[in-house]
């Protein structure tokens, strides 16, 4: 039978009960990915020995009278940037082809330990720098509701494979909306929780300070019942911290009774002028009015540095990944210049023949803003501007529950449409960066959709919270997707219902 | 006056100390950088993707502990920061260190021998490097071992503020002590657990500015920094002497390098050949080293050379915040530092300036001395016994103070048998059988009935021993001193050894003279 369109839940308790095993689950899902990835070109790679192995000692266990985790036997894609243990992990570059890690990140090893299988990795844009998921050395991964169209990024594949009905549940990582940007266009929930509430070791870093690892899935519960397992402090990872009074599943308790009743949503006056398509503005609106009529208030509220947002992200991003790079030399692993006359010349080569264009241009920009006599200009102000953001988030959210707005200023464009205009690119981060520039928690979840071509495109809105504040964060979506109440549709051609 | 003598030496000091910890600063990895290479390595230290550090707490507060120690202006908190730059034996092409909020910025320390205090730039806490090893026989193969790379390092760099060789030694002396006595580094320069760096540069008498500094690396021993400013001292005053300003620019010293047997053209490119005979008359002022002159300063790169290191503060710790009470915890609980010990030891118990340096330079030995003063012992007297008795036991056992067999009240109870008994029939009849018997010196005294002779009876058996023996008595008489020893062994053994010779000699000297007297 197929469990493809199932949730996160379902499967987990199906598996508790016995209803189903594990090997089931994980043999339905790779299936699954046989027939119809090839078409959207989420996967990587799969791990069927690993998986269904995993998979059998799951059900063993369960045999043995023993009690399973919150995740029995689901299966979830793994973001490519995130260490398995002894699966190739590239972070989607030429540079890491073949790299195989010692160890599972610590987003992984928690979702394993909660008996989740892990069913492969997924396409990204190299090392998360990007916002469409189609430039890599393993092609592109495309919208599973418009195959001409790209599914965002930088987690175009968690993006897409959960929202193809390949999996219930990804890990994608966010530095600037690489979570937010391909749920919005593939129309599924993603959340980037706060800076610090889940653990970055073994996340191949791209910019150390904004870097957030978190879960995609079709709906809110699920997110909740995967962040309750992600989220805590980690000796690994010196800036995590313990979500504050935590109980032991914040998330799914948080949502329990969740309603929009009474609670004031902040709407972003900044953010209508941004959105480049009027039908993404509507979507928003209409949410809107589906929160009034849960008995929400809307107020409107001013976030006056938003167009700050992106250069201030551009100059920390990249100073911090033009470091976090560095690593990437030829030397101690990972490609290696086959013709090179000396130490300078073998590293050089092996950087300029292995990272892509895109990559390369945010390291040079990143050595020029660190550089003596340019890092007071650029990055000491960006630091400062980055605190003004901060301030400004912090005073917009008094006397407000969330902000709202759009997530993405438009729905999925096509692909190659924004290939040669890296500006272009970069604008369709405006509603999400400055979120990782302030460390706060934002989801995004589905609000409907636009036709511009009488394909149906995906249209995600966006809330944001105070520092820390992520459970109630994800009650508020919780009520916002039941006000919401959009009509179950899948895309077609995937199986299942159009 | 020679041309040394018309200008100032100006020399600031960097110092790498190797803190010792049990593992790395940002790993779990075991500190055993003489393991076989690359046993001591994980993913972390070997930089592989997604690893982040994580800071070694021990390493942390050991490197806070020596800022206290020198009275840094610690900051409410400290933070570590990036420094950029690529070498196959860095694998994260950045190494984790401090410029920003360094964990111990100013500071001063007072030097052990002098007791000037020198202001400290700061201190600060990074990460070391592995090994290139570059294979021999002309091959292209280098090699790297990664054992060392990620072991914690504790940056201790002073302001320009020593005008000779002796100030230079004698804070390397202090530093070394410091870090021994707050438990830091084992700070065994043979082991490279120090490295030092000397910034050097001179200027005439009375002038304010200071010249263009040059910094010299590779001083691998205590020796080789002393000669290497030596040397550097000499060759910017040959420059300046010749009219040529000396530049900015590190200079690595090299050990085997003797230029009294070079011919000028070894010199290599930057000496020019019309400075090369000045420089030489300028060398040739220097104090000779040990084994003759060897050794030079050679180029290594400009200023303008000078990478860019793009720092920036690390995003992967969080500052650190230095709490009030955790730093007052600290100070409360540090030793006396050895510039304070020698100076107390100078004023309070009088003691020579010497003797005191000495003590002050090991402080185990200078805790048993001051055990023996607790006992009720003189300190002029504790002094001697420790210096000479104490250390030459502990010499011949190869044993540290802490561990003397002999406790140091028994070496005070000794000092006290020596106003009731003679001095000598302490030393050697006494001192030997503590050692031996493992008993106190009034046990020693009471089970071997050792007393002093009495000066009648010393008298007695030296008339007794001259009368017996007449033909040393005959030789004495001739001008052989040395003949005097018969009579001093027959008295010995008359008093069973509990004579004073120096007694026995005097009533010698005194027959000696009758005997002249009636001739």
């Amino acid at each position: 039978m197929s469990y493809a369109w199932e949730s996160a839940a379902s499967l987990a308790a199906q598996v508790r009960s016995g209803e189903t095993t594990a090997r089931a689950l994980t043999e339905a899902c790779l299936a699954r990915i046989e027939a119809v990835d090839g078409e959207l070109g989420c996967f990587l790679r799969t791990d069927a020995e690993g998986a269904l192995s995993a998979a059998d000692a799951i059900d063993a266990r369960r045999a043995a009278g023993e009690e399973l985790g919150a995740l029995a036997g689901v299966p979830v894609g793994v973001k490519d940037n995130l260490c398995t243990e002894g699966l190739e992990t590239t972070a989607g570059s030429r540079m890491l082809r073949g790299h195989r890690p010692l160890f599972d990140a610590s987003a992984v090893a928690r979702l394993k330990a909660a008996d989740a299988v892990v069913i492969g990795k997924l396409n990204l844009d190299e090392f998360g720098m990007g916002s469409s998921t189609e430039h890599g050395p393993d092609g592109p991964t495309r919208n599973p509701w418009d195959r001409t169209r790209v599914p965002g990024g930088s987690s175009g594949g968690s993006a897409a494979a959960v929202a193809g009905g390949l999996v219930p549940l990804s890990l994608g990582s966010d530095t600037g909306g690489s979570i937010r940007q391909p749920a919005a266009l593939c129309g599924c929930v993603g959340v980037k929780p706060s800076y610090g509430l889940v653990s970055r070791s073994g996340l191949i870093a791209f910019a150390s300070s904004l870097d957030v690892v978190g879960p995609l899935t079709r709906s809110v519960a699920d997110a909740a019942l995967a962040l309750d397992v992600l989220v805590g402090a980690d000796p690994a990872d010196m800036t995590t911290h313990a979500l504050p009074g935590a109980s032991p599943a914040p998330f799914s308790a948080a949502l329990e009774g969740a309603s929009l009743k009474g609670k004031v949503l902040g709407l972003v006056r900044e953010y209508r002028e941004l959105t480049e398509d009027a039908g993404v503005w509507s979507a928003v609106e209409a949410a809107l009015d589906a929160a009034r009529a849960a008995g929400a208030e809307v107020r409107e509220v001013s976030l006056d540095l938003t167009s700050a947002a992106i250069p201030t992200y551009q100059v920390v991003s990249t100073a911090e990944a033009s470091s976090n790079l560095g690593r990437y030399d030829g030397i101690h692993y990972g490609h290696r210049a086959q013709e090179a006359g000396d130490i300078v010349q073998l590293m050089s080569r092996s950087r300029a023949e292995a990272f892509g264009p895109e990559v390369q241009r945010r390291i040079l920009l990143g050595t020029f803003v660190l550089s003596s006599g340019f890092y007071d200009a650029y990055y000491l102000k960006a630091q400062k501007v980055r605190r003004q953001i901060a301030a400004a988030f912090a005073q917009a959210l008094e006397g407000v529950d969330a902000l709202i707005g759009p997530t993405s200023p438009l729905p999925a464009f096509k692909l190659g449409e924004r290939e040669q205009d890296p500006l272009a690119m970069y604008a369709v981060d405006v509603f999400t960066v400055s979120t990782n520039l302030a460390g706060l928690p934002a989801i995004s979840l589905p609000a409907g959709s636009v036709s511009p071509e009488g394909t149906a495109l995906p249209v995600g809105v966006q809330l944001t919270g105070r520092r820390d504040s992520d459970p109630a964060l994800l009650a508020l979506a919780a009520g916002l997707e039941a006000a919401l109440a959009l009509p179950t549709t899948r895309p077609a051609g995937l199986g299942g219902q159009a | 006056m020679s041309a040394l003598d018309a200008y100032e030496l100006v020399v600031g000091m960097e110092v790498h100390a190797q803190l010792n910890t049990e593992s790395k600063l940002f790993c779990g990895c075991k500190v055993e950088p003489s393991a076989e290479a690359n046993t001591w390595t994980c993913p972390v230290c070997l930089g592989h993707p997604g690893t982040l550090p994580v800071l070694n707490q021990a390493a942390f507060r050991k490197a806070l502990t020596l800022a206290v120690a020198l009275e840094s202006d610690l900051e409410a908190a400290t933070e570590l920061d990036r420094k950029n730059y690529y070498y196959p034996d860095l694998p994260k092409n950045y190494q984790i260190s401090q410029i920003y909020h360094n964990i111990g910025p100013g500071g001063t320390i007072e030097l052990l021998r002098s007791g000037q205090r020198v202001r400290m730039h700061n201190v600060h806490l990074e990460e070391d490097a592995g090994k290139l090893i570059h294979e021999g026989g002309g091959g292209k193969t280098s090699t790297v071992d990664l054992n060392r790379a990620g072991t914690p390092l504790a940056e201790i760099v002073t302001h320009p503020d020593f005008r000779s060789v002796d100030e230079v030694d004698d804070y390397m002396e202090t530093l070394t002590q410091l870090l021994r006595v707050l438990d830091i580094s084992h700070a065994r320069m043979n082991e490279g657990n120090l490295r030092f760096e000397a910034s050097i540069s001179v200027r005439k008498h009375g002038e304010e500015e200071l010249g263009p500094r040059v910094e010299i690396k590779n001083l691998n021993s205590y020796s080789a920094v002393r000669r290497a400013i030596d040397y550097e001292r000499a060759r910017q005053v040959a420059l300046l002497e010749a009219g040529l300003e000396p530049r900015q620019e590190t200079r690595l010293w090299s050990e085997d390098w003797d230029p009294r047997k070079t011919r000028a053209g070894a010199y290599e490119q930057d000496v020019p050949a019309e400075h090369r005979a000045p420089l030489e008359a300028v060398v040739a002022l220097l104090p000779p080293g040990k084994d003759g002159w060897r050794g030079r300063t050679g180029f290594m790169r400009s200023k303008e050379d000078t990478q860019d290191y793009r720092y920036f503060p690390e995003p992967d710790l969080p500052p650190i915040a230095l709490a009030d009470e955790e730093v007052a915890a600290i100070r409360g609980a540090l030793p006396e530092l050895p510039g304070a010990r020698r100076r107390r030891f100078v004023e309070s118990l009088e003691l020579a300036q010497k003797a005191a340096e000495v003590l002050a330079r090991d402080y185990d030995l200078a805790d048993y001395f001051e055990a023996v003063v607790a006992g009720g012992a003189a300190p002029s007297e504790a002094i001697n016994l420790v210096l000479n008795q104490v250390a030459a036991l502990l010499n011949e056992k190869g044993l540290g103070a802490a561990d003397c067999p002999v406790p140091p009240a028994w070496v005070a109870e000794l000092i006290g048998l020596m106003s009731e008994l003679p001095k000598d029939l302490v030393l050697k009849k006494v001192w030997p059988k503590v050692i031996k018997e493992e008993l106190s010196p009034r046990e020693v005294v009471a089970k071997h009935t050792i007393e002093a002779v009495s000066a009648d009876a010393i008298r007695e058996a030296t008339d007794a021993a001259w009368a017996a023996n007449p033909k040393a008595v005959a030789d004495i008489l001739a001008g052989n001193k040395k003949a005097a020893g018969a009579i001093v062994g027959a008295v010995m053994k008359a008093t069973k050894g509990q004579a004073g010779p120096r007694d026995v000699n005097a009533r010698i000297q005194e027959l000696v003279k009758e005997a002249q007297d009636r001739q």
